[in-house]
């Protein structure tokens, strides 16, 4: 049963993302026996599917002017035509903005019922089964698909990027798509750029509290090193160290990083309550007695402006 | 004297006083029923002492304006018949009220007083016209409504003292007599002296009497119509409103909303779905400002001022009195919606951020003479907000997410609800029925690592006492109180009925909560969903503990130079009358308790209740800074320690000891953090800061 992989491209380039799914329809293709296939749609992105095929995939590449833009109401019938062409039983995309928008329109054309944001698989050997949170992630469900075709997408933090092996083949695949019949116009493109990731998106934050004393340049710099956002106490932000929309808990923003970083942070239930779904939570602060610590998976008793330069000076020898 | 005249002025006066004054209270008919005619010897005592007796007007802060508006207002009592006896002289020269004919014992005493009264009452207007326009405090709105009126009351006595001088003088005159003082009648006998003394002849004192005669009577008629239309209705309107007022007060208890009825009504939209009495009361508002002195919000800053708030919504209430008389008439659902279409909006009356403000603390309807209740409007208004416009601050919707899924505010595991004493050994209720009090931990008790201190403290206690007691532990969910607060009706039900029904299961008789809100909910708004019980607050069940030496907690002598004063939490002060418990467990461990300014029943509000909590407070300044500026004057430049009897109050005032750098000086303690460091081993704890 083949598994097609609905690759994702920009300027040139194949998203990082689509390594993850590749890696993801591998498995499944592993247990029902199947070949793994790519389906690449744009405008002039032949560079791109040579650089698929070298994941030992042949490629269904669909070249015209009409895909130039990624709308899912051009890309859905080609995608679909594509599916059917290359015999897919699976047909898969990383849930990425492109994949989440995409793929139900593919799913509906097909017939087919649809998973989305897969974790993982269960089921044995060819009959697979989909994970996937439930109820905000509080809830993991395990489902089948009953249809024929089955669609679904994956988180790409779930599944280690594929490496390249063996080469595959670039076969064009047929456009029938009028430009004139479409109700969607592509408008523009808007990238939002920041130096720091959003607070609440983030998957690392460090924080600091009233133990910076004002001080909040170790606190960013350390979030710089790591790639993190900058987040602070109530009471940092109403002492004015920090901008409003920086606060993190109960009346803040609420976060949930896989790492966080709370510096010169007490950790009272008020701020807690805005972090406590943190992976990792690492507190740097003097007083033992901290309630902090008591939540902390990593606690350093110590002044946060001699521990946080050890801590970067740490981070630098290990890259 | 002049029969006709007389008759027209009356009738004029009497039918248009009628007229308007119907105008405004009919409409109240049209507005949601509430029976308040019950308990008429509680209602008769609430008229008797706050309104004959005007206690709320001799509050202590303000006893000179109270004193000149009790003269006015034993002048009005008495002047009544005055009234009535001079539009009878006018219809008839030789009129006399029956039993007080001049000369009988009754008719000399009545003058007696009749003087003293109008004296006072001259004395009382002037001294109001010199708070207006000299002195002018802030709590007064300045209108020239309050100056007029002054000078109407002013007119009537003077008018009053002149008639009755020169009709002595006259008598005197024709007896050949000249006048004197007469201690039995000194205005009248005083304003005879004056008249002689500035030499007017007998015609012209004949003229100034009559003169002043029919300018009373036109005074009163005119004042009497000026009445409906402005702030002094409540001349009217305060003693009714005084013996309508809700028993028990509905702010403690807040109506329960049916939401089961298809007509169900959420909250307040409109004016229409106010009550009559809560018409009655923004109709009663005299706009003294007694309800901002120490509102929280007020003095910090925030838009909030319950005066206006009753200002507006009497003129959205007049304004609306057509639309309202015309849903009376309505045949049914359909033609009353018809009716009371295109009402404006009450959020845009009152301001949305006016009523967020609020922290329900309840000082506003302490302070009030009349006794109007403003929190359960204020409340109905935000139930509007949250169950229908799925509207206000962004804060709420997260609160209520968490009370939904996890029963607690901070939305931590309900699973963990018990962790706080896994080491303690607490016997849960599902395990024994051998308790006398179920502790209802709530929710900061579980989950705040600060407030566990104080929930291990109260079992430290009740062990040391000997009390019987069980948790509910992972069975125990939020009471509510926060969420009914902010609006959510319908999530303080669903918790109500749960912790009922947990409660009802194991036969639950007696309920020990240490937070007030926890306390208030379940002692005050459970009984509408079922739920009767004895609860008590920790810190009357110590003081009580102590009294009967159960509980002996040593009296350290080192305690009486420690400095301490003691917060009184609204909920348990204010709304429920606790006021002397945790003052009498204090001291019987050695501690001299220093109060602050604004302590007891008119303690100030920590800035945490009514849901606050769990708001951001962005306008003005800090309420809990505030609090915390009067503890560290009262405790003085040595600090101290403040105590405490509520979670929300430790965390506000803990914050605010931190947020104003006093962190060395001031450290927060609960009443039983004090009390347990006494009882268990008399050995000092090291209560940190």
């Amino acid at each position: 049963m083949n598994v097609l992989i609905v690759a994702e491209q920009s300027s040139g380039s194949v998203r990082k993302a689509t390594l993850h799914a590749l890696a993801a329809g591998r498995e499944v293709a592993r247990r029902t026996g199947g070949k793994v296939a790519f389906a690449l749609l744009g405008k002039g992105v032949a560079t791109v599917a040579g650089q698929l095929a070298s994941y030992g995939a042949d490629v269904h590449l669909a070249d015209a002017p009409v895909l130039e833009h990624p709308t899912a109401e051009a890309y859905a019938p080609v995608l679909a035509k594509i599916a059917e062409a290359a015999n897919a039983t699976y047909v898969c995309a990383a849930a990425t903005a492109f994949g989440k928008d995409l793929l139900p329109r593919v799913a509906a054309r097909l017939g087919a019922g649809m998973a989305t944001e897969v974790l993982g698989f269960g089921g044995d050997g060819a009959s697979v089964t989909f994970r996937r949170p439930m109820w905000a992630g509080n809830v993991l469900a395990e489902v089948e698909i009953t249809t024929p075709v089955k669609v679904f997408t994956v988180r790409a933090t779930e599944f280690a990027p594929a490496a390249k092996e063996g080469r595959g083949e670039v076969r064009p695949a047929e456009v029938n798509v009028d430009p004139a019949s479409l109700g969607t116009r592509y408008a523009g493109f808007k990238e939002v750029k920041s130096a720091r990731p959003e607070l609440t998106e983030a998957r690392a934050v460090v924080a600091g509290g009233r133990g910076t004393k004002g001080d909040f340049a170790l606190v960013e710099a350390l979030a710089d090193d790591l790639g993190a956002a900058v987040g602070a106490s109530r009471a940092a932000v109403d002492a004015g160290w920090a901008p409003n929309d920086w606060q993190v808990g109960q009346t803040g923003k609420v976060v949930a990083p896989e790492l966080y970083v709370a510096a010169g942070i007490s950790g009272a239930i008020q701020h807690v309550a805005g972090m406590k779904g943190a992976k990792v939570i690492v507190a740097v602060n003097k007083d033992p007695d901290a309630p902090i610590f008591q939540i902390a998976d990593y606690g350093v008793v110590g002044d946060l402006f001699k521990v946080i330069p050890e801590l970067r000076a740490k981070l630098a020898a290990s890259r | 004297m002049a029969p006709l005249l007389t008759g027209a002025l009356l009738g004029a006066a009497l039918g248009a006083f009628a007229f308007n004054a119907s105008r405004r209270l009919l409409p109240l008919a049209a507005l949601r029923r509430d029976g308040r005619v019950d308990r008429i010897g509680d209602r008769l005592a609430a008229l008797l002492r706050f309104g004959f007796g005007q206690r709320r007007l001799l509050d202590r802060e303000e006893r000179w304006p109270g004193v000149l508006h009790a003269l006015l207002f034993a002048a009005f009592l008495v002047l009544a018949l005055r009234t009535v006896t001079l539009f009878g002289i006018g219809l008839d020269r030789d009129f006399q009220l029956p039993g007080l004919a001049p000369g009988s014992v009754a008719g000399r005493f009545y003058l007696l007083l009749e003087d003293v009264v109008v004296l006072g009452a001259s004395a009382g207007a002037i001294g109001f016209l010199w708070r207006r326009l000299v002195t002018r405090p802030a709590r007064l709105t300045r209108s020239w409504e309050g100056v007029l009126i002054l000078c109407f009351i002013l007119g009537l006595m003077v008018t009053e003292l002149l008639f009755d001088g020169a009709e002595q003088l006259g008598a005197r005159y024709a007896r050949g007599d000249l006048p004197a003082f007469d201690a039995l009648e000194p205005g009248g006998s005083l304003a005879a002296v004056l008249l002689h003394a500035s030499g007017a002849s007998p015609g012209a004192v004949h003229a100034i009497g009559a003169g002043a005669f029919w300018s009373h009577l036109l005074l009163v008629a005119v004042f009497l119509n000026f009445l409906p239309f402005g702030k002094h209705f409540h001349v009217v309107t305060a003693l009714p409103n005084v013996f309508l007022r809700s028993l028990p007060p509905g702010s403690a208890r807040l109506r329960k909303l049916d939401l089961e009825s298809e007509q169900a009504s959420y909250g307040a939209a409109t004016v229409a779905d106010l009550s009559w009495k809560e018409g009655l009361d923004v109709l009663s508002c005299t706009e003294c400002g007694r309800c901002q002195t120490h509102c929280p919000a007020h003095v910090t800053g925030k838009p909030l001022s319950h005066k206006a708030v009753n200002g507006a919504l009497k003129r959205q209430l007049v304004e609306a009195a057509p639309k309202l008389l015309r849903s009376m008439r309505a045949a049914d659902a359909e033609q009353r919606r018809v009716a009371l279409a295109e009402l404006s909006p009450l959020a845009e009356v009152v301001p949305p951020d006016t009523f967020w403000s609020c922290t329900t603390c309840g000082w506003c309807e302490t302070a009030c003479p009349v006794l109007i209740e403003n929190v359960p409007r204020l409340v109905d208004l935000r139930r509007h907000q949250v169950l229908v416009e799925a509207a206000g601050p962004d804060e709420v919707a997260r609160v209520f997410k968490n009370l939904e899924t996890q029963g607690n505010p901070w939305g931590i595991g309900s699973n963990r609800r018990a962790d706080w004493c896994a080491e303690l050994d607490v016997p849960r209720a599902s395990e024994t029925r051998d308790f006398e009090y179920l502790f209802f931990v709530g929710c900061a008790g579980a989950f705040d690592d600060r407030q566990k201190k104080v929930s291990r403290a109260i079992v430290e206690i009740l062990r040391a006492a000997g009390v019987k007691f069980a948790i509910l532990g992972e069975e125990e969910t939020c009471t509510g109180d926060a969420a009914r607060r902010l609006g959510n009706e319908y999530l303080f039900q669903l918790q109500a009925q749960a912790n009922v029904e947990t409660f009802g299961r194991y036969g639950v008789r007696k309920v020990l909560t240490q937070c007030p809100h926890c306390l208030n909910a379940i002692k005050n708004e459970y009984p509408d969903f079922g739920g009767h019980y004895e609860v008590v607050h920790h810190t009357e069940l110590i003081a009580k503990l102590i009294e009967e030496g159960r509980l002996r907690p040593t009296a350290a002598t080192e305690r009486a130079e420690e400095r301490v004063t003691f917060h009184d939490p609204c909920y348990l002060a204010r709304h429920n009358g606790c006021v002397e418990p945790p003052r009498l467990a204090l001291s019987a461990t050695g501690l001299a308790v220093t109060e602050m300014e604004r302590s007891g029943r008119t303690g100030f509000c920590c800035g945490a209740g009514g849901g606050r909590m769990w708001l951001e407070e962005q306008l003005g300044s800090r309420v809990n800074q505030n609090r915390v500026d009067e503890v560290a004057e009262t405790l003085g430049p040595e600090g101290g320690t403040v105590a405490v009897g509520c979670p929300f109050c430790l965390t506000m005032l803990k914050d605010g000891i931190a947020e104003t750098g006093r962190e060395e000086q001031i450290r927060v303690l609960d009443v039983a953090e004090l009390v347990a460091d006494r009882v268990a081993t008399g050995v000092s704890r090291g209560l940190g800061r």
